[in-house]
């Protein structure tokens, strides 16, 4: 593997002027995708212009794109001859000047320190190209606090730092620090982050902390907001890995209070392959989904050494949940799960009656004839002596199609609609996970009733054998 | 290899010149002689290098290279027997590389200088009589090489003389401006 630093000589190392630009680009871009895989790097064509950068990056900040342009520059005392300490005076520029030199004389880097020193405010970065090597180092274990230290340089750096700057950045490299340690690493991401990268990695250093400590406090991590792609992709699969980690649930949902549904839909490649059951038993309180689809679980579920633990995954780019017979999935956006005409066998209204105690039934679909409730969800009345007297008068083998049920109440309140022909729940606005699964479970697979102690494991990840099943497993009540 | 030591222009003021003739939007700048001797360098018939203080392009399509030689004269000096040479120099190394590559480089050279020579000579600078005059003065530079005159007159064509003044340097646009500019330039499809 040849370092950073390896690659810009050896990129450089050609007669033609061009080319070596061109050469010294790709790999720029390369080591800038490595540290922050949310960012595309574009080359403008120019090299080492006085105005034009050589680059720019572009990432998503919400719905709106931000950037920053890169100019490269042969020294750093080439960078400052052609004035580029100049922007430190200006808080509005962002640029980062990257010196592509293997070493700098120590009364340019003295220089550099004092221009930025004197200009606390500018979020212009000034680095070289043996700092960033240094960041890059590979490393025995990943770490998410070096991990979302490397990921916030390119968006977030500012002022200057060179190697010596960089082994402070670094120090969580392979372990955890304390002490000195801690503090040079602390004062080193203060002065050399924005303000809002320096939450973020803060962040994550309690998150971290709090996830191995014995007795975690959730009131040190507990705040609003919600993690970025990057702390997401550093943090979440080192905390559902570490050996150790704390069983905690007050730990585990203030980490997915961070974390939506939508985001976890977003970046679906990140939880692929990882056990999620800590994060999401705890999530399914809080995350919101518009969607429930219900399947029977594998076909080898009748081996004798089938896992039946109840467990949280993403599958299929969406999140799923495996408990009992069934295999649940959810979607926040409707265009993830879709209905697709699956024609399912309707319900027997009959069949359906201990499925429904407990639920107010707003709606059901008799077979094309919707008798709905005049109200809205909340004081609707229920529906289901209606709908007794209309069955009563019909065949004892009259199927629905779908029933729709009231749960929560205030801006908890939703309506569900259990759809027995897709096998899905929708629900009106969003609901929590847990209340869709529930749902899911009671009504939609009361051909096969899941225990109650499976649903309590995979809502709370704790295996009990003493469980009220009207507490855990049954509807909401208002 | 040896750089033109005369009269040479500190890093800053090449980055200076750099900018002014980057402000124009016709030429980009790679290295400064500061940055790399080598990269700068181009090569006589009779092998000697000489490094330059610039090598660039022309932002023009198909894009030109350029080298630029920038002089800080306060006095008419030794100018214009060094201005000689640079012709020289410029007529041979294209000789070389032709010879070399199979192909002309294309490459235009420029005199940059802060003051005025050889005022008597001024409107004759540039033409094939002149230029045959360096390069027979410099003979040494061809390695025993003939004349070519058509491509005398060729180098002539490709070669620039600015003399400027610092407050025509100070009066380019500066590099939010021209930040600004270049973003117009792209937009309107003049630049890409």
């Amino acid at each position: 593997v040849t370092t950073f630093a390896e690659q810009i000589a050896a990129a450089l190392d050609i007669d033609d002027a061009v080319a070596a630009g061109e050469r010294v680009h790709r790999v720029v871009m390369d080591e800038i995708v490595d540290l922050d895989p949310s960012v595309k790097p574009t080359a403008t064509g120019y090299f080492n212009h006085s105005y034009v950068p050589d680059l720019v990056v572009e990432w998503k900040e919400g719905s709106k794109t931000a950037s920053r342009p890169i100019y490269l520059r042969h020294s750093l005392r080439s960078s400052r001859a052609s004035g580029d300490l100049e922007n430190l005076a200006h808080a509005d520029k962002s640029g980062l000047f990257l010196s592509l030199s293997p070493e700098e004389p120590e009364d340019e880097t003295r220089l550099a320190r004092r221009a930025v020193e004197i200009n606390a405010q500018s979020r212009t970065l000034i680095t070289t190209v043996p700092a960033i090597d240094e960041l890059s180092k590979p490393v025995g274990a990943p770490d998410p606090v070096l991990g979302i230290v490397k990921a916030s340089v390119v968006r977030s750096a500012k002022g200057f730092f060179v190697e010596d700057d960089v082994e402070k950045l670094v120090l969580p490299r392979d372990r955890r620090i304390e002490g000195a340690d801690l503090e040079a690493f602390s004062s080193t991401v203060a002065a050399s982050f924005s303000e809002e990268a320096v939450f973020k990695i803060n962040r994550v250093v309690r998150i971290v902390e709090q996830a191995l400590s014995d007795n975690p406090d959730a009131g040190q991590i507990l705040e609003s907001g919600s993690l970025s792609q990057s702390e997401i992709r550093e943090l979440v699969p080192y905390l559902l890995g570490l050996d150790g980690v704390t069983q905690s649930r007050d730990f585990w949902l203030s980490v997915a209070r961070l974390i939506s549904l939508e985001e976890i839909e977003r970046q679906w490649g990140t939880f692929a392959e990882l056990d999620l059951t800590p994060l999401a038993s705890a999530g399914s309180s809080v995350w919101r989904a518009t969607r429930a689809q219900l399947a029977l679980r594998a076909d080898s579920i009748d081996d004798d050494d089938f896992d039946m633990t109840p467990k949280w995954a993403v599958t299929g780019r969406t999140l799923s949940a495996e408990v009992g017979n069934w295999l649940l999935t959810f979607a926040y956006a409707g265009t993830k799960i879709k209905t697709a005409g699956r024609a399912s066998t309707p319900a027997r209204w009959t069949d359906l009656q201990a499925a429904l105690a407990g639920y107010t039934v707003t709606a059901v679909d008799l077979s094309g004839v919707v008798t709905q409730s005049a109200y809205g969800a909340v004081e609707a009345a229920d529906m289901k002596s209606r709908v007794d007297a209309f069955i009563e008068g019909a065949d004892d083998s009259f199927h629905i199609p779908s029933v729709t049920v009231a749960t929560g109440a205030g801006d908890d309140a939703a309506v569900l609609k259990a759809d027995f022909t897709e096998m899905m729940v929708l629900a009106t606005p969003s609901t929590t996970v847990d209340n869709l699964t529930k749902v899911a479970l009671n009504v939609l697979g009361y051909r096969y009733p899941t225990d109650v102690k499976d649903v309590h494991e995979l809502l709370t990840a704790v295996r009990t054998d003493d469980v009220d099943a009207t507490d855990d497993a049954g509807p909401e009540r208002d | 290899v040896g750089k033109e030591t005369s009269q040479r222009l500190g890093i800053e003021g090449v980055q200076e010149i750099k900018e002014w003739l980057e402000a124009t939007t016709r030429f980009a700048f790679t290295y400064t002689v500061y940055d790399s001797e080598p990269m700068c360098t181009v090569i006589c018939q009779n092998g000697d290098a000489k490094a330059l203080d610039l090598e660039g392009n022309t932002t023009s399509n198909p894009k030109r290279p350029i080298s630029v030689e920038c002089k800080k004269y306060s006095t008419v000096g030794d100018q214009a027997s060094e201005f000689r040479k640079f012709l020289a120099i410029a007529y041979s190394s294209t000789a070389k590389a032709i010879a070399e590559k199979g192909g002309d480089w294309q490459r235009e050279f420029m005199w940059v200088t802060y003051h005025p020579f050889a005022q008597t000579n001024w409107k004759n600078l540039l033409t094939l009589s002149y230029m045959k005059g360096c390069v027979e003065e410099h003979k040494a530079l061809l390695g025993g090489e003939a004349i070519d005159d058509d491509l005398l007159s060729t180098v002539a064509s490709r070669t620039w003389v600015m003399v400027v003044q610092q407050r025509q340097v100070g009066i380019r646009l500066s590099k939010d401006e021209l930040a600004v500019v270049n973003t117009a330039l792209v937009h309107g499809g003049f630049q890409k």
